[in-house]
């Protein structure tokens, strides 16, 4: 018992030590040109996912006035600010350099509902490339985003076209 | 975590790395010119306020154009072509070519001591 116990206060002591020399000794990779490991992939995502969940948990989304039309909106706002790093809906596209991995959302999709969509691109992801858009976005922005984010991956016909038609529109009309 | 990526890059950027090209005006500005094109967004303009983009990063960008950096020049070289892991930092590798990265490094390591020439010829003719 008593060796079980000096084992444990021993163990307990080293962790610390040894997580500190790592990280002053510099031995910690930094470069983000390179694949995340799966184990690292599939550990952070589902604890990014588990949180967001409970975060946005309380959100409901605002109905709009009509759905079409914000999902056209949505897309044109896509295509003129998250289109460069999450990929241009039928366009082959691939990140090499962010770390962890930008998802190429018109390819991947989304699991994330609606009101998670939206609580993602106002506060961002903590340890990623994705920044918070919430000071750059009217809440109505962000939903019409999130209408078309959850459904990136099998839009409904003539929704890009209108979205493409709109865009020359400008920056952030409401 | 500061600490430790200096540590990390300290140990990984090899000792003998050194701009091959020459720093002058010309260079200076023509490094000025590629950051004011792609790294001001995020890291901020000389003689400008801080980047309120950079800001909703976390870790939050660092404001290079107010605050410099204690990164020599390989470091600066060897951080904008392998990008930082869970930053917002990408790499900039499959984009620039080394001698655009050593333009770029020569210039953010002087940056908040830009001769006045170079930071009249920065501003002029960007796109």
């Amino acid at each position: 018992m008593r060796t079980f116990l000096l084992g444990f206060i021993a163990a307990l002591v080293l962790l610390p030590v040894c997580a500190l020399g790592y990280f002053r000794l510099g031995v910690a990779e930094t470069r983000s040109d390179a694949n995340p490991p799966a184990w690292e992939t599939s550990v952070m995502q589902s604890a990014v996912h588990a949180s967001v969940r409970r975060s946005a948990a309380g959100i409901h989304a605002s109905p709009p006035g009509s759905l079409d039309d914000a999902i056209v909106e949505g897309g044109r706002l896509y295509l003129n600010g998250c289109a460069g790093c999450h990929g241009t809906p039928g366009k082959p596209s691939e990140d090499l350099s962010s770390y962890p991995r930008v998802p190429q959302l018109p390819q991947v999709g989304t699991q994330y509902s609606e009101p998670e969509i939206y609580w993602i691109i106002k506060h961002g992801i903590r340890n990623t490339a994705m920044s918070a858009y919430g000071p750059f976005y009217t809440d109505k922005e962000m939903w019409a985003l999130a209408s078309f984010l959850r459904r990136i991956d099998h839009l409904p016909p003539g929704v890009l076209e209108g979205s493409k038609a709109k865009q020359g529109g400008g920056g952030s009309s409401n | 975590m500061f600490s430790a990526v200096h540590a990390s890059i300290r140990r990984t950027v090899p000792a003998g790395l050194k701009n091959p090209l020459p720093v002058d005006d010309e260079s200076l500005i023509a490094g000025g010119k590629l950051y004011l094109n792609d790294c001001v967004g995020c890291h901020g303009a000389p003689g400008k306020p801080t980047s309120d983009f950079g800001a909703t990063f976390y870790p939050p960008a660092p404001q290079l154009a107010r605050d410099g950096t204690r990164y020599s020049e390989a470091q600066i070289y060897w951080v904008a072509k392998h990008g930082i892991r869970r930053t917002g930092m990408s790499a900039q590798g499959p984009y620039y070519s080394d001698q655009k990265l050593w333009l770029l490094a020569g210039f953010i390591s002087r940056i908040t001591t830009l001769p006045p020439r170079v930071r009249a010829g920065i501003e002029e003719k960007t796109h």
